[in-house]
């Protein structure tokens, strides 16, 4: 028998979701997390409509906002022809407003909550190896954490555990589409200057974001394709930094240089969007490890909270059987696709920097309708505001999952 | 005596809420006293500055926008001192350093300052008495007369703000739904005392209200608390049934919507005309499109027009837009604010004033965005029902939208019954005509189909019956239904039985229209709660009406017909004066209110709601809508009411270049007084002077000056458009550029775009227009609502092509970038004036193919805006297309519709000699073609001709009379011509002017000299880049077998 029904490997936003979620509905989970509660990780911050919407079904908004994240009610977007668009957030589905919480605030909250709901968080571990069943099936993991080497068996692991998945790597996870662009980013954060709201600026050959987020901080990124950053960063970084603003949006450079408190930079070299196969014999993969595009979309974080609930519905169903329970992980993997489809292709033509300002326009509409599509989709899914009453332990979790 | 003088201090009490008025000790000050509008302006503007004292600057900024500190002083002095007059106090106002303060030391209440007070007072204490005072002292909205005014819209919102607060405080939420009927807070508190008092059908009428209020907003529903507490009630949201997804008998128009759906998927979206008898079965039709659409993932919008409903303008496209937003509220995240805004204000039905501003092109611009927006992904399916009872300005917005979805993968639907208004007809023809639609009509069900359907929805008929229901239905399969079903109940009148007090109450509700609220069922059963609620139950489970999103509707526009077709002629006029009376007590919109009136013969008690319908209506660009209105009531107009309504219809026409305007504003004269009389006689000169009525117009600006009033902006316009029409270029000039900053300020549109056009009439004169349109758009960079306004007044003459010396590719490049901004400024006429230049340049380059395409879309973007001289200009310039396609039939055709148009558009005087030169070449023979010449001589008679554009008639006219040998006349329009060209050197009509002569030297019998000048004329045409002309040249010459001149 199993010590537990899941191991997710990874405890940043799509692991510590997925248990929070499982171990909410009963399950024996267990995290296993590299980092300690207060690491940092490269991240555009900001949640669109759908991750704010998924936080306030799960009944986290409220922590975040207590927190003193900042409210986003309005975006701007700005094209290379020098018009910039305004658009309010309007209160819809019980989300008044958009939030772009720090990462430390975010990953830790969501892996407190799970914990709180009964997973067992293994902080400071690195999973050093999967084991398997005669047959190949996964059982469990290896770890190694300051108190010694462990093994973790659980009827289902899933790797949460990123772009460079170790998870998915082990068990050959195949790679079913890949991108070809890719953005190489610099991002600061920034105090002392006005921002109301997101602003996406798309100018020539180069965007920039500007995100406000905890603590009166603006994260302010730009990006350009590889080649173009390399270039530039012969210069130096704060050079590239200033010329890629620049180049994203008149005055911008100007706007920014006006900022009184400015963090170290910090870079992204870029990598092209990925999408594995999402589940097999006793695993499983969310978040990037499963679905890796291009940050240009700034659509990550929102991607992982909607695929931490697909994919702990499908485990959940999974575990009762029937029709439904043999397809649950299949159709995980058909709706994560589905509902990522023109977002995808829309996010790889945006990281190809060679778009003009109507196709820029063109591309923006792709990307609204499509994550219209997705707020549709989730707020059709039941609150899981807390534990369901009279929950029970699920049996043998993941095990009919995937022949 | 003045105060300042005076031994006594007087109290003065200032009221800007609700109203403006000053009241010195007991006198209010006179009306008469504020004719000044800056002198108001400026004391109303003071008044709200705490103690009522601000800097010069920020005086000069409010009312003088744009003019420097230098510019205004004098100005800052005389409105000081005509407020010192009008306050009859020397020391009203006092200027000192760099200050400016109202009545300072004096004893004043301004009613703001006492709300603001009571406010923070109830705000701290909390206490129920001072809440109600505050509230008590909220006497309406800030300055409402003043909607217009930058500087007042911050402390309006401030104040309504506080004010709601207070309400709510107080608990008083039906006040608070007075001024936002979608407040969910106010609905749900309502609802929950109402639940305490166990009264569970008073909550859910009043959860009806809040769905009703938040079917008029975009993307707006009830929240999830709210919908928590619905579920309580065990009231579950009303979803709209579907209908007829399994149609028996209909394959071929399912087969239609697929192929239709396939090739939009593909990026080519169009247009379903569907089309049929009451009862075929259209709107099943509409259903199964819904129900492939879903099937397919598509998103998908549905709006119904309603014949007797009056509702407000566009409101059947915009529900088809509503009810999309609804389903899929986060489109909204793409949507950017100021489309939102468009969209909002023409869905929310609420009263606006009309500012003489033409806002339908923002909104057309508007809901087409949201359309690609929606269309984005898989695609988009908008149904529209019962076309044959919407209102113009939908049919408009239709015909638009239609043409948009060309390029995208969008479905239109569009269902109505064989008879349709004309203007529907004209959509259809065009749509069809451009491929932008095509026409499913659906026939009655065979028998064989009938039978099917008799079996599948009632197996239980014999034989003989389902014979007597194929006999009797005439295969239209409500007709079926609705027999089977009555002869299965044992009734066969094919009307479901009600009771007679049933029957009456829906009778009543019939002439509601097709959808009716719980309230005003209440209302119009004549009986008590119970009772009502009663016949509701009965009509429910007859199946007469059914629920709708919010409250209920007939089940079949067939059934409402019946149940109005039944009502004895005897009682239908009283049932529908009580109909009236009873909707009009329990409220409802301006536009409705006017249309039950005028139904019931009431129409004095229509013209207050018309009043307001109208002002919306024209806001909204739905000139033809308030035309209707207006000539419904006008007859039954109070003293009071009458000059409103006659000057509205004055704007109106003159909204939509129709030259009875004149006579409209003639009639209005007599019955205005003060500023509105000076500013009727204003717009009635500038009217008459643009139909060529210059002895109207003269006598009407007839001692007629500014006096520093709202009458100013129009009166030095008209004094411009006078002085330009009588000639005199040079004082048009003067006044236009030396109008003062009150006329330039966008805040008044119509005085605004007025000035632009006169400004735009005389740099084209001068020859500097491309110049002065290039500059004023750069200044209209970013400024949303002046952007609009300047295509509007230069696109309306602007409709020539640059026939100076810049290449056609550069127009053409110039044009897409003109045509990509006005697009993203929701300046409609912006993006049909570029096409329209776009097709040109491309004419006369020689590219038909292009010419064409963006000509015919020119055409279609000026009629759908309402754009005459646009239109006509477009299709002139498509009948030469058609010409040198070889099609002078078709050119013909065009120029026959366009001439009518041109007759009376603001830039007659280009258009007519344009129009008369093409219809002139494209005449099919000689002795036609020399008619036209007189024809044309005697319509355009010695009325001004602009000097430039005279030469395109001229030069037709010229060649025309050589070649018939009338060699006097060809003389002298060659010297009109060569008049012209002299002016404008450098033009390819200098090369039009050489071939005319090579036509009179041939005539003369001067061949060397024709070929000659064939020869000039062939190289101008060259260097012009006209390659089609300079053909015909070569052709001519070759035909006329002369030989060229050495060298």
């Amino acid at each position: 028998m199993s010590g537990y029904d899941v191991v997710v490997v990874g405890g940043r936003v799509a692991g510590a979701s997925t248990a929070l979620l499982l171990a909410r509905a009963g399950a024996r989970v267990a995290v296993v997390e590299r980092g300690g509660p207060d690491r940092d990780t490269v991240s555009t911050h900001a949640l669109m409509r759908a991750g704010v919407l998924q936080l306030a079904r799960w009944g986290v908004l409220d922590r975040v906002v207590a927190a003193g994240t900042p409210p986003v009610r309005h975006t701007v977007f700005g094209y290379p022809d020098g018009e910039r668009v305004g658009v309010s957030i309007r209160g819809t589905h019980g989300v008044e407003a958009l939030y772009a919480p720090r990462r430390t605030l975010l990953d830790r909250l969501l892996l407190d909550l799970a914990e709180e709901a009964g997973a067992e968080v293994h902080r400071r571990t690195d999973v050093v190896g999967l084991t398997r069943a005669t047959g190949g099936r996964l059982t469990g993991v290896l770890t190694r954490g300051r108190s010694g080497d462990a093994e973790l068996s659980a009827d289902l692991v899933v790797g949460a555990d990123g772009l460079r998945s170790t998870v998915a790597r082990d068990v050959g996870a195949e790679t079913v589409r890949r991108g070809r662009a890719a953005s190489a980013v610099l991002y600061r954060y920034l105090r002392g200057f006005d921002v109301t709201g997101y602003e996406w600026l798309y100018g020539d050959r180069a965007a920039a974001g500007l995100i406000p987020t905890n603590d009166e901080a603006t994260c302010v990124f730009v990006s350009t394709t590889p080649v173009r950053m390399r270039q530039l960063l012969r210069g130096g970084r704060e050079e590239a930094f200033t010329r890629l603003l620049r180049a994203s949006a008149p005055g911008l450079d100007e706007l920014v240089g006006g900022a009184t408190d400015r963090s170290r930079m910090r870079g992204w070299r870029g990598a092209a969007g990925l999408v594995r196969r999402s589940a097999g014999p006793g695993w499983a993969l969310v978040g990037d490890a499963g679905y890796y595009k291009d940050p240009i979309s700034a659509h990550g974080i929102t991607d992982a909270l909607r695929d931490a609930e697909l994919l702990a519905d499908a485990i959940l169903a999974s575990t009762a059987g029937g029709h439904e329970g043999r397809h649950a992980m299949a159709a995980y993997q058909e709706t994560r696709d589905r509902l990522s489809h023109s977002l995808w292709h829309a996010t790889e033509e945006v990281a190809g920097y060679a778009w003009d300002a109507p196709r820029a326009r063109t591309l923006m509409r792709a990307v609204s309708a499509s994550m219209s599509d997705e707020v549709d989709h989730l707020s059709r899914l039941p609150l899981r505001t807390g534990s369901a009453p009279g929950t029970r332990t699920p049996a043998r979790v993941g095990a009919t999952s995937v022949a | 005596m003045l105060q300042g003088k005076g031994l006594a201090v007087v109290s003065t009490r200032i009221q800007l809420l609700g109203g403006f008025e000053v009241v010195v000790g007991d006198e209010p000050v006179p009306v008469e006293r504020w004719s000044r509008r800056q002198v108001a302006t400026f004391v109303k503007l003071l008044a709200l500055a705490p103690g009522r004292r601000l800097h010069r600057e920020q005086v000069i900024d409010a009312l003088w926008p744009g003019a420097s500190v230098h510019e205004a002083g004098p100005r800052l002095h005389k409105v000081a001192h005509y407020t010192r007059r009008a306050l009859d106090d020397d020391d009203a106002v006092l200027l000192r350093n760099e200050s400016v303060a109202l009545l300072p030391d004096r004893d004043i209440e301004v009613d703001v300052d006492t709300f603001r007070s009571l406010a923070r007072t109830a705000q701290t204490s909390l206490r129920e008495a001072d809440i109600a005072a505050a509230v008590s002292a909220y006497s309406g909205a800030l300055l409402p007369q003043d909607l217009y005014e930058i500087w007042a819209e911050s402390p309006r919102e401030e104040l309504r703000t506080t004010y709601v607060g207070l309400l709510r405080e107080a608990g008083r939420w039906d006040d608070v739904l007075s001024e936002d009927p979608t407040d969910e807070e106010a609905h749900l508190a309502l609802i929950r005392a109402d639940l305490e008092r166990g009264d569970v059908r008073a909550a859910e009428r009043q959860f009806e209200r809040l769905d009703h209020a938040l079917l008029r907003g975009l993307g707006t529903r009830p929240s999830p608390a709210a919908e928590e507490l619905r579920a309580r009630l065990a009231s579950p949201p009303r979803e709209s049934s579907s209908q007829g997804v399994h149609l028996v008998g209909r394959r071929a128009a399912g087969d239609r919507l697929r192929a239709a759906m396939s090739q939009a998927e593909s990026g080519r979206g169009t247009t379903l005309l569907v089309s049929g008898p009451p009862g075929v079965g259209k709107t099943a039709v509409l259903g199964l499109a819904e129900s492939l659409a879903r099937r397919q993932a598509w998103r998908t919008g549905r709006g119904t027009a309603s014949s007797v409903e009056g509702p407000w303008p566009y409101a059947t496209v915009l529900e088809a837009f509503a009810d999309l937003c609804r389903q899929h509220p986060a489109l909204l995240d793409g949507l950017e604010d100021v489309y939102y805004a468009e969209i909002e204000r023409a869905l929310s039905g609420k009263d606006v004033v009309w500012s003489g501003e033409s806002g339908h092109q923002r909104l057309f611009v508007a809901v087409a965005e949201l359309m690609r927006l929606a269309a984005a992904g898989r695609g988009l399916l908008l149904l529209v029902d019962d076309l044959q009872d919407t209102d113009e300005a939908s049919l408009r917005l239709l015909h638009y939208l239609s043409r948009c979805a060309m390029t995208e993968p969008v479905l239109i639907v569009v269902a109505h019954r064989p008879r349709i208004p004309e203007t529907a007809r004209q959509v259809e023809e065009s749509l069809v005509r451009k491929g932008a639609g095509s026409r499913l009509e659906l026939a009655p069900l065979e028998a064989k189909a009938v039978r099917r359907l008799l079996t599948q929805d009632f197996a239980g008929l014999d034989e003989a019956r389902v014979d007597e229901i194929v006999d009797a239905s005439g295969g239209l399969p409500f007709a079926v239904l609705e027999l089977a079903r009555s002869l299965q109940e044992g009734d066969a009148s094919g009307v479901p039985a009600l009771s007679l007090a049933t029957t009456e109450t829906f009778q009543r509700l019939a002439l509601l229209g097709g959808a009716f609220s719980t309230d005003e069922i209440l209302a119009l059963a004549h009986a008590s709660e119970d009772d009502a609620y009663g016949q509701l139950e009965e009509a429910l489970t007859t199946q007469v009406v059914e629920p709708a999103e919010a409250g209920y509707r007939f089940r079949h526009p067939l059934l409402r017909e019946r149940l109005v077709d039944a009502i004895p002629s005897h009682r239908r006029a009283s049932t529908l004066r009580d109909v009236a009376e009873r909707m009009a007590a329990l409220g409802g919109s301006p536009s409705r209110l006017a249309h039950l009136f005028v139904a019931a013969g009431l129409y004095s008690r229509a013209v207050p709601y018309a009043l307001r319908a109208i002002e919306t209506s024209g806001a909204l660009g739905a000139y033809r809508d308030a035309l209707t209105m207006i000539d419904a009531v006008i007859d039954h107009a109070s003293a009071e009411e009458l000059p409103r309504l006659l000057v509205r219809r004055g704007d109106l026409l003159q909204a939509l270049g129709d030259p009875d305007a004149v006579a409209a504003y003639l009639e209005a004269v007599p019955v205005t007084t003060g500023t509105e009389h000076r500013v009727v006689r204003a717009r009635l000169a500038r009217a008459a002077t643009l139909a060529g009525e210059m002895d109207v117009a003269i006598e009407a600006m007839s001692g007629l000056e500014p006096e520093g009033d709202a009458a100013d902006g129009a009166i030095l316009v008209a004094q411009g458009h006078l002085a330009f029409f009588s000639g005199d270029v040079e004082g048009a000039w003067e006044i236009a550029n030396d109008v003062g900053a009150e006329v330039r300020s966008p805040d008044d549109p119509m005085a605004f775009v007025n000035l632009l056009t006169l400004q735009g009439l005389v740099a084209h004169s001068r020859g500097e227009w491309f110049e002065r349109f290039r500059m004023e758009l750069r200044r209209a960079r970013g400024r949303q609502r002046l952007a609009p306004a300047l295509f509007d007044a230069h696109l309306c003459i602007a409709e020539y092509l640059l026939y100076g010396p810049v290449p056609y590719q550069e127009v053409i490049d110039d044009a897409e970038q003109l045509l990509a901004q006005a697009d993203r400024s929701g300046a409609l006429r912006g993006v049909a004036f570029a096409r329209a230049l776009i097709g040109e340049a491309a004419m006369l380059m020689g590219d038909l193919e292009r010419a064409e395409s963006e000509l015919t879309e020119a055409v279609e973007l000026h009629h759908d805006t309402d754009a005459a001289a646009g239109e006509a200009h477009s299709l002139q310039r498509l009948a030469e297309v058609r010409l040198a396609q070889g099609d002078a039939a078709e050119a013909r055709r065009l120029l026959q519709r366009a001439l009518p148009l041109a007759r009376w558009s603001v830039v007659a005087h280009h258009l007519m000699h344009r129009i008369y030169g093409t219809m002139i070449t494209a005449a099919p023979n000689r002795e036609t073609a020399r008619g036209i010449v007189d024809q044309a001589q005697a319509t355009l008679g010695d009325r001004d001709a602009c000097s430039f554009c005279v030469v395109m008639f001229a030069v037709p006219a010229a060649i025309t009379c050589a070649d018939v040998g009338d060699l006097d006349h060809a003389r002298e329009f060659i010297e009109i011509g060569a008049f012209s060209t002299d002016r404008w050197p450098g033009t390819a009509w200098t090369a039009a002017l050489e071939e005319a002569r090579a036509h009179l030297a041939l005539a003369e019998g001067r061949s060397q000299d024709a070929s000659a000048l064939l020869d000039q004329a062939v190289a101008g045409f060259e260097a012009a880049g006209q390659p089609g002309d300079a053909t015909r040249c070569r052709r001519t010459r070759e035909a006329l077998a002369v030989e060229p001149l050495p060298g």
